[in-house]
């Protein structure tokens, strides 16, 4: 799901350098910026390599395409004891179907299963509740055959019709913002309580994808109908490694172990106990002063000085988190592609990293986050080349120069950041950047609604097919393809086409196109993309943060 | 006094009106909308309308504000629409905290100003008077949560004296976890006060009735506590009276800062969220809290000096 690159609060001393070399910048708005608190959690995410940040940060080994991804399984992973984690900001609601936000998904996939899911290092698709599948020749049926014995956190066992009542619920429910995942799902049948099969109205490429998405979470029935549409918001009943505890909402997350999980000898946490802190700097503190085991929604400031501390391993997962500039196509001077390709040519992505992340992240060449399934390593992207932006400028209809408004959010540090370093790296090619900053909830509003010349946002995949994330920024239909108003219709052909081809490299093939289409036409400008940061003291061992997002508790032990 | 009390709490009834009005038309004034801060850049028409839908935000606004006005009448303030639970369940556990805050920044802020203003003032332009005034002067201006982030630096990571955040268990553990954030909220009231205290002193000091209780030959101490002091609380009180209301904003950045599941920290989520219900409820029960503060300073203000009647 999409995302703001916002939740990097900065201290205003470590930055000095910073506003030092941007003259233009107010430094006395900036300071003010960082005083007030960024936005909620945001994900992030990035590619393989090592991000270049000094200091002894790990980057997990999950991240390299291990074919066995269990070797995480706990070099010392000792059964029992607690874990507290802290992050920024609560879950809203832990209904896998209607909830809309990372900040429920990624708990929630602690307490529920899927017929199957990603693997740990997130390339392809396993066993989870269905220990096997087998796929018609047509590609048009799917039969899955449940694992024997699995039973949810109160005991009762799982049957075929809790399977069919979720996926219906998924597929139907009116306050579900996902129901798209699963629109070639035309009907679910059980012939026996160990069965399930799924007819599709047409082969689906991406649909064993979408059925290890969260929405797809397999709840029981019995439950479900006993506490209603409402009552699953706050209440839980699956058959994951965990379950809810207790939950005080904008405090913590209380997890306790689900003594009846199918996986033997797992999870070895007896509970977890996730805080809500919404200070940047109270949730380091409390790591600092013993108080918390682990936290995430890292100022990326930190990071650095974080891993010099002995006591703590600052933890860098691989993650799909792609961050961009999206800019309205519509009309003025955007509508210009030339001016849309100068300003990518403008962009200084390594210098970003540099100043604005310090040091994590990786560039950007492509709408797809680097590392994702179907991403093009090999496009060139727009390399920043100062000569080819003037001249790309010359060409286009704002040759004399150009103003654009970019919208933040306000007290977002690093937002700012990087908007005062675009400001200063397109004035150099005569575009004057005008930075509005806005309340979070008024740039939501004014983005949803198409207000706005230029936005920085971001993307996270939660399936790894790339369709879910084309049908948000090639096919228009629902979301204008991030609002920008751009559609090219050899884009979308190709799009809808990838659903429905299945060999590899024929869909390959599509999504590369799809790439240079979108390249070429440049609704976006390239930044970079993130990793999941997360700092954990050195008792934690096996805590896992999934490329699709989610925190995988189930290998995670604290030693005493 | 009985009846001044009671004509006093009629009066807060117009104004407690007066603030839902002006609150809950500006909050509506504000741009964005509970179901886009909700659903973020995802949502589509048709959930926004259904939020809009679900918590009535489709009615006119003085159809709202009716409604609204119905339910407060009977107690019933609403569901938070980002917590989908009743506000009042979500808001009452955390005002708690924030009083205790409160209460225990009180008893600092007199445990400190207190004999700082009057030894400042008996040994007046000593060494000691110089350096409370001199060190009060540069706290004064440094802003609240920054010397928070300093105290817990110093005090809870690197000492370990006190715990970084949370609340405790039991009187003395809470005692102890509200310590630094009282603290904290105190050192920002302490130097207004121990400057007025001081002043006061000194003016009583020079006064006749002073001059008069010495040579009735009165011993100094009972002349100081007893004739001075008393007048010069008189001021100070109303100047405590006057910042607890600044004190209440106080809370609510410290909270932040402190992690403590206060009901400040929970008003500015909710403002940022447009959880119209919640902010609605907190706003209206801190400035509540803060007339009746005024009235019970007003109240005390008598109680030391008989002169002020009631009337």
């Amino acid at each position: 799901m999409d995302s703001r690159p916002d939740q990097n609060d900065a201290r205003p001393l470590s930055r000095r350098q910073f506003l030092r070399r941007l003259a233009g910048a107010s430094a006395v708005s900036m300071l003010l910026a960082a005083c007030g608190r960024a936005a909620p959690a945001a994900p992030a995410s990035a590619p393989t390599s090592p991000p270049a940040t000094s200091g002894p940060v790990t980057v997990d080994q999950n991240a390299t395409v291990a074919p066995a991804p269990a070797a995480t399984v706990a070099p010392a992973g000792t059964a029992g004891g607690s874990f507290i984690f802290s992050r920024g900001s609560d879950s809203n609601n832990l209904d896998p179907v209607t909830q809309d936000g990372n900040v429920d998904i990624w708990i929630l996939m602690n307490i529920y299963d899927q017929l199957v899911k990603v693997n740990d290092a997130g390339t392809e698709i396993v066993p989870a509740l269905a220990e096997k599948w087998e796929i018609s020749p047509d590609n048009l049926t799917y039969t899955f055959h449940l694992r024997q014995g699995i039973k949810f956190s109160d005991g009762t066992p799982l049957k075929a019709s809790d399977v069919k009542y979720s996926l219906d619920r998924a597929k139907t429910n009116k306050k579900s913002g996902w129901t798209f995942s699963l629109e070639a799902l035309k009907e679910i049948t059980t012939p026996d309580d160990n069965t399930v099969v799924l007819a599709l109205s047409q082969p689906w490429a991406p649909f064993l994808s979408d059925l290890a998405m969260f929405n797809a979470s397999v709840i029981s029935e019995a439950f479900g109908k006993k506490v209603g549409e409402e009552g699953l918001v706050e209440q839980t009943m699956g058959t994951g490694p965990f379950m809810l505890g207790e939950w005080k909402k904008g405090e913590y997350i209380l997890l306790k172990k689900n003594p009846n999980y199918w996986e033997a000898g797992l999870p070895l946490l007896e509970e977890i106990k996730i805080t809500v802190v919404p200070d940047d700097n109270n949730r380091i503190l409390q790591l600092q002063g013993g108080q918390i085991d682990g936290m995430y929604d890292v100022p990326l400031n930190r990071v650095a000085e974080l891993g010099q501390d002995s006591k703590f391993n600052v933890k860098q997962f691989t993650s799909t988190y792609n961050n961009f500039v999206a800019l309205n196509t519509r009309e003025g001077p955007l509508a210009d592609v030339k001016l849309r390709q100068a300003l990518n040519y403008a962009t200084d992505k390594a210098a970003l990293i540099k100043v604005v992340n310090f040091g994590v992240g990786e560039v950007s060449n492509s709408f797809m986050p680097n590392g994702a399934l179907y991403w093009n390593k090999d496009q060139p992207g727009y390399p920043f080349d100062l000569e080819k932006a003037k001249a790309l400028m010359a060409e286009s209809k704002s040759a004399s120069g150009a103003k654009i408004a970019i919208q933040i959010q306000a007290g977002a540090a690093s937002a700012l950041q990087l908007a005062t370093a675009l400001k200063d790296m397109w004035s150099k090619i005569g575009v004057e950047l005008d930075i509005q900053q806005l309340e979070q909830a008024v740039v939501t509003d004014n983005y949803r609604s198409n207000k706005f010349e230029s936005y920085a946002t971001g993307w996270t995949n939660d399936i790894i097919d790339p369709d879910e994330l084309v049908s948000y920024a090639i096919i228009p239909d629902n979301f204008e393809n991030y609002h920008t108003g751009w559609v090219n219709d050899e884009a979308v052909a190709k799009a809808k086409e990838g659903r429905t081809v299945l060999d590899d490299a024929g869909r390959r093939k599509i999504y590369y196109r799809i790439q240079e289409l979108h390249m070429q036409d440049a609704p976006f400008v390239y930044l970079y993309t993130l990793p999941y940061t997360n700092v954990l003291t050195k008792k934690v061992q096996g805590f896992l943060h999934h490329p699709m997002g989610q925190w995988v508790f189930l290998k995670t032990s604290v030693n005493a | 006094m009985g009846r001044y009390i009671m004509r006093r709490l009629v009066q807060l009834i117009p104004v407690v009106f007066g603030i839902t009005l002006v609150l809950f038309v500006m909050l509506r004034l504000l741009p964005g909308d509970p179901a886009s801060a909700m659903l973020g850049e995802r949502g589509t028409d048709e959930a926004v309308a259904r939020i809009n839908q679900q918590y009535g935000l489709d009615q006119p606004i003085y159809v709202q504000y009716l409604f609204y006005l119905r339910n407060l009448l009977t107690l019933d303030m609403g569901n938070s629409i980002k917590y989908q639970v009743p506000v009042d369940q979500l808001l009452l556990p955390r005002l708690g905290v924030s009083l205790s805050v409160v209460a225990i920044t009180l008893v600092l802020t007199c445990l400190i100003s207190l004999p700082l203003g009057l030894l400042a003032a008996l040994w007046k332009d000593s060494l000691f008077d110089n350096v409370v005034r001199s060190v009060l002067m540069v706290m004064m201006l440094m802003p609240s949560f920054w010397v928070g982030i300093l105290l817990l630096i110093f005090l809870s990571v690197k000492l370990g004296l006190f715990p970084v955040a949370g609340m405790g268990n039991g009187f003395l553990d809470t005692l102890w976890h509200l310590f630094l954030p009282a603290l904290t909220i105190a050192l920002s009231i302490v130097p207004v006060l121990i400057r007025a205290l001081r002043a006061n002193i000194l003016e009583s000091l020079d006064a006749d009735y002073v001059r008069t209780a010495r040579a009735k030959g009165l011993r100094e101490q009972a002349v100081v506590i007893r004739h001075a002091l008393r007048n010069a609380l008189i001021p100070a009180t109303t100047l405590l009276g006057l910042s607890i209301g600044g004190l209440m904003g106080g809370t609510v950045i410290l909270e932040k800062v402190f992690a403590l599941p206060g009901a400040g920290a929970l008003l500015i989520d909710s403002i940022g969220a447009r959880d119209y219900p919640v902010v609605q409820a907190a706003t209206l029960i801190f400035a509540s809290l803060v007339i009746l503060i005024n009235l019970v300073t007003d109240v005390i203000y008598s109680m030391l000096d008989p002169r002020v009647r009631f009337g």
